[in-house]
């Protein structure tokens, strides 16, 4: 890809952003409100539960409760920033069914870049500021210091977990392409990552490998806090780069296959 | 009659025309049922109690939920926001039908898919997760509960009557309806079972409607917590006041339907 | 090189075939049972630069899907396509850069935003230069007599006046082929007018080829030359609209005048001098006129399926 091209993507995701912020105030002010407020309420439940389940009995797989909420709030803030740009994700079936894939296919762009990246909410960017506070403070609490190379390897990490979700979910909307049927595919990938707010070997032998090699879930949460309380080995997130790296050429071999059986709504 | 029934019929064939959406919406009813499971699995897995449950205690809970989850839960009426906003409520509006009775009669056909299905999965979380199983003979108990959960039915399709409804007058409806889910799935007790909550809580839950969804009705069913007459009196009176609501609202939001066509 | 070359383009879709009634939808679970549907079987022409080509037929005959694979929407299932020398279905930058596609009945505009802002992202998109863009703007905008409204709200703009900013969103960054499909659907005849006017005057004041799709003949007729005629998938007729008549109708109409009336008489072409010298001999005849049957006609009596009358 030129660099001019890449100038395009951002100069388009930016304004594309910025209308779907207006499009917003045009047509319901009072919702932003309702959804930070529900969000918030969401992690607050989350955080509940934690308490409630480890607060009593103490330890959970070996972690302690502030373990737990450190692992609970890096899940979060990981599943906010690989959300925040893979919103289109929900307006997929929409979008097909109503024919502007089509002209998401007719355009210069890739049509990947505005099923995957449109529609960001530039709310998300707002609320998902605190998040990184949350996280501090959480690492705080568990007692662990906070070093420059550590901070460095959680982004790496982001950056790889946020390239795997974004593979995942090339392979949802491929399937989408053909069964023009999205939205509950979506919602079961949601409903797995959640697994990943809890250390992942509470799932078992089966369940944490399935959760670490096959779903970025653990590389979301578990990977990085173990990597903070020493019990990971950086050096495998080379690895994980590696398996990054195919995940996303396999994702885009199975969309490039799937629009072959794309029949375009008919008009 | 016959018209409802076969409203009842092509909702049904509705649901199958989207397999891989139905396939995926009953494979995750599956998984609801398996980071609850793995969490007190792994803190009650060996013995001990929290809170007065054990893991068995909890496994039938959860069970429970499931089940209940499926009955009440199921529903079609979550469409009407949309319906409003795309102008699709005019097609059942020109019908000679009541417009209630249609939606209810939806979420009937929905019901029963569930149920339908959950044959299919309950031997299978049964023979997965072992959860052990508690059947209620006591017939004034079973008569409480199924009333409860009848009750919880009629709550569930008000209160989606009323969010739905809000499109009348904002076309955001997703950021409402958005909020409910998140409390719904904490209040309604699908999350852990109620009685963990401290005291306070537990009352400042019971002044909303969310615990008779599922929580109460299960609890009448297993035949523990507070008085069953008692709490059915109460979701009773939830049933009227979201009903008499529900009323209300959509007939002022009906006045200013736009009929909107893209 | 030609704008456009399609040889032997075939598409076939799989179709899922559902059962009747409810037990229908549950076997349809376990079993489906798919059919192939052929919507193009075999379709092959030119296309030269600067021409506006008129795709006909009835729905369901081929011509979307014949259009959408020359955009490169859809993968053809057999054939070959050349758009300008690329293979639309890679969809490479350029060749995207240099096309357009409007839908009569979808839109690309910001439902919620003015039709401006729609314009302003596509000058991104395509990134085309500030002073190109505002002339190219003015221009379409002039043309088109929307000053007024580009700062309304697309979803609060008639038909045709949404279908006209369709038209500069889509023609704002000068394709070189401009995909037409349905342009005029659902428009009142006035605006439908106002349309042909526009597409008219753009194809003779701008470089490029227009290929359109339409049923109404009205929209033909104005605009095309050349016609490529489709049915069940395959090319019925592909030449100059005005050779149709002759080509599929061995008829023409006298129209013979009297105090009482007009009556109409339909004469194979090689009798009408004969039949009209033999009207014109009865005394009450005030004149006669000799005409073509109506384009219409003959092109309903093609897709009735008599091939010639």
């Amino acid at each position: 890809m030129k660099i001019q091209h890449l100038k395009a993507y951002v100069r388009v995701w930016l304004k594309l952003t910025i209308q779907q912020f207006q499009s917003q105030v045009a047509n319901a002010r009072g919702a932003a409100a309702l959804f930070i407020f529900g969000k918030l309420f969401r992690l607050a439940s989350a955080l509940f539960l934690v308490y409630v389940v480890v607060g009593k009995a103490k330890l959970i797989a070996g972690y302690s409760l502030n373990q737990a909420i450190f692992l609970l709030m890096l899940f979060n803030l990981t599943q906010t920033i690989s959300q925040l740009f893979l919103r289109g994700v929900y307006l997929f079936r929409q979008k097909v069914v109503d024919g502007t894939f089509d002209f998401y296919l007719l355009n210069p762009l890739s049509e990947l870049f505005y099923s995957l990246f449109s529609s960001t909410d530039p709310l998300d960017i707002i609320v998902s500021m605190p998040y990184f506070f949350l996280v501090g403070w959480a690492w705080v609490n568990t007692g662990y210091a906070i070093t420059l190379p550590v901070v460095l390897l959680l982004l790496v990490i982001i950056i790889l977990s946020t390239l795997m979700v974004t593979a995942w979910h090339i392979v949802i909307i491929a399937v989408g392409v053909r069964y023009l049927e999205v939205d509950n595919t979506v919602m079961l990938y949601r409903d797995l990552e959640r697994m990943g707010s809890f250390p992942v070997s509470i799932y078992g032998k089966f369940g944490e490998n399935l959760l670490t090699y096959f779903f970025p879930f653990a590389l979301m949460a578990t990977i990085p806090a173990q990597l903070v309380f020493g019990l990971f080995n950086p050096w495998f997130l080379l690895l994980f780069a590696l398996f990054a790296f195919i995940q996303l050429r396999l994702s885009l071999w199975f969309w490039h296959r799937s629009l072959l059986s794309y029949s375009s709504a008919s008009s | 009659m016959q018209k409802y029934f076969s409203i009842f019929q092509i909702t049904l064939q509705e649901i199958f025309t989207y397999r891989l959406n139905m396939i995926m919406w009953r494979v995750r009813q599956v998984f609801v049922f398996l980071i609850p499971f793995f969490i007190w699995k792994s803190v009650l897995g060996t013995g001990g109690e929290i809170y007065g449950y054990s893991f068995a205690a909890v496994m039938t809970y959860l069970f429970g939920t499931t089940i209940l989850r499926s009955l009440v839960m199921g529903s079609r009426t979550v469409d009407l926001g949309w319906m409003i906003n795309s102008g699709y409520l005019t097609i059942p509006l020109m019908r000679p039908l009541n417009t209630f009775g249609l939606f209810f009669v939806r979420d009937l056909a929905d019901k029963l898919f569930n149920l339908g299905f959950m044959f299919l999965e309950l031997p299978l979380i049964y023979f997965i997760f072992h959860p052990p199983i508690f059947l209620q003979f006591n017939p004034l108990q079973l008569f409480l509960a199924f009333s409860s959960v009848l009750f919880a039915i009629l709550i569930y399709f008000f209160i989606n009557v009323i969010f739905g409804s809000l499109a009348f007058w904002s076309r955001d409806v997703w950021a409402p309806r958005f909020l409910l889910m998140v409390i719904m799935e904490f209040a309604t007790g699908a999350m852990f079972p109620l009685d963990m909550l401290p005291q306070v809580w537990q009352r400042v839950l019971a002044f909303t409607p969310f615990p008779y969804l599922l929580f109460i009705p299960l609890k009448i069913y297993l035949g523990s917590g507070a008085s069953a007459p008692l709490q059915l009196l109460g979701s009773f009176v939830w049933l009227v006041i979201l009903g008499s609501l529900a009323k209300i609202i959509w007939n002022k939001g009906i006045k200013s339907y736009e009929a909107e066509g893209r | 090189m030609p704008t456009i070359l399609s040889q032997n383009l075939r598409k076939v879709y799989s179709v899922q075939k559902k059962r009747p009634g409810l037990s229908g939808s549950i076997r349809d679970l376990i079993s489906p049972i798919h059919e192939d549907k052929v919507a193009v079987k075999d379709v092959s022409f030119v296309i030269e630069e600067g021409e506006l080509v008129g795709f006909i037929g009835p729905n369901g005959a081929g011509k979307t899907t014949t259009l959408k694979m020359l955009s490169g929407l859809l993968y053809p299932t057999g054939g070959e396509v050349r758009v300008l020398g690329f293979d639309p279905w890679k969809r490479e930058h350029n060749f995207l850069k240099s096309i357009s596609l409007v839908m009569g009945q979808k839109n690309q505009l910001w439902w919620d935003l003015p039709a401006i802002e729609s314009f302003n992202l596509a000058k991104d998109i395509y990134g085309i230069d500030g002073k190109v863009y505002q002339k190219t703007l003015d221009k379409l905008v002039q043309m088109l007599d929307i000053g007024d409204v580009l700062n309304v709200q697309v979803r609060k703009l008639s038909l045709g006046q949404r279908m006209k900013a369709e038209l500069v969103a889509a023609l704002i960054h000068s394709p070189k082929i401009l995909f037409l499909d349905e342009p005029t659907i659902g428009l009142d005849v006035v605006m439908q007018q106002s349309m042909r006017v526009f597409l008219k005057e753009y194809n003779q004041t701008n470089p490029g080829s227009i290929i359109l799709t339409s049923h109404y003949m009205d929209d033909v007729k104005e605009l095309c030359k050349r016609v490529i005629i489709i049915d069940q998938g395959s090319i019925l007729y592909d030449g100059l609209l005005s050779e149709v008549i002759a080509r599929f109708s061995q008829h023409k109409i006298i129209e013979v005048i009297t105090p009482s009336g007009t009556k109409t008489h339909k004469v194979l072409r090689a009798k009408v001098a004969e039949k009209a010298a033999d009207l014109l001999k009865d005394p009450q005849v005030i004149d006669i006129n000799i005409k073509e049957v109506e384009i219409e006609d003959v092109i309903r009596r093609i897709f009735a399926g008599e091939k010639k009358d």
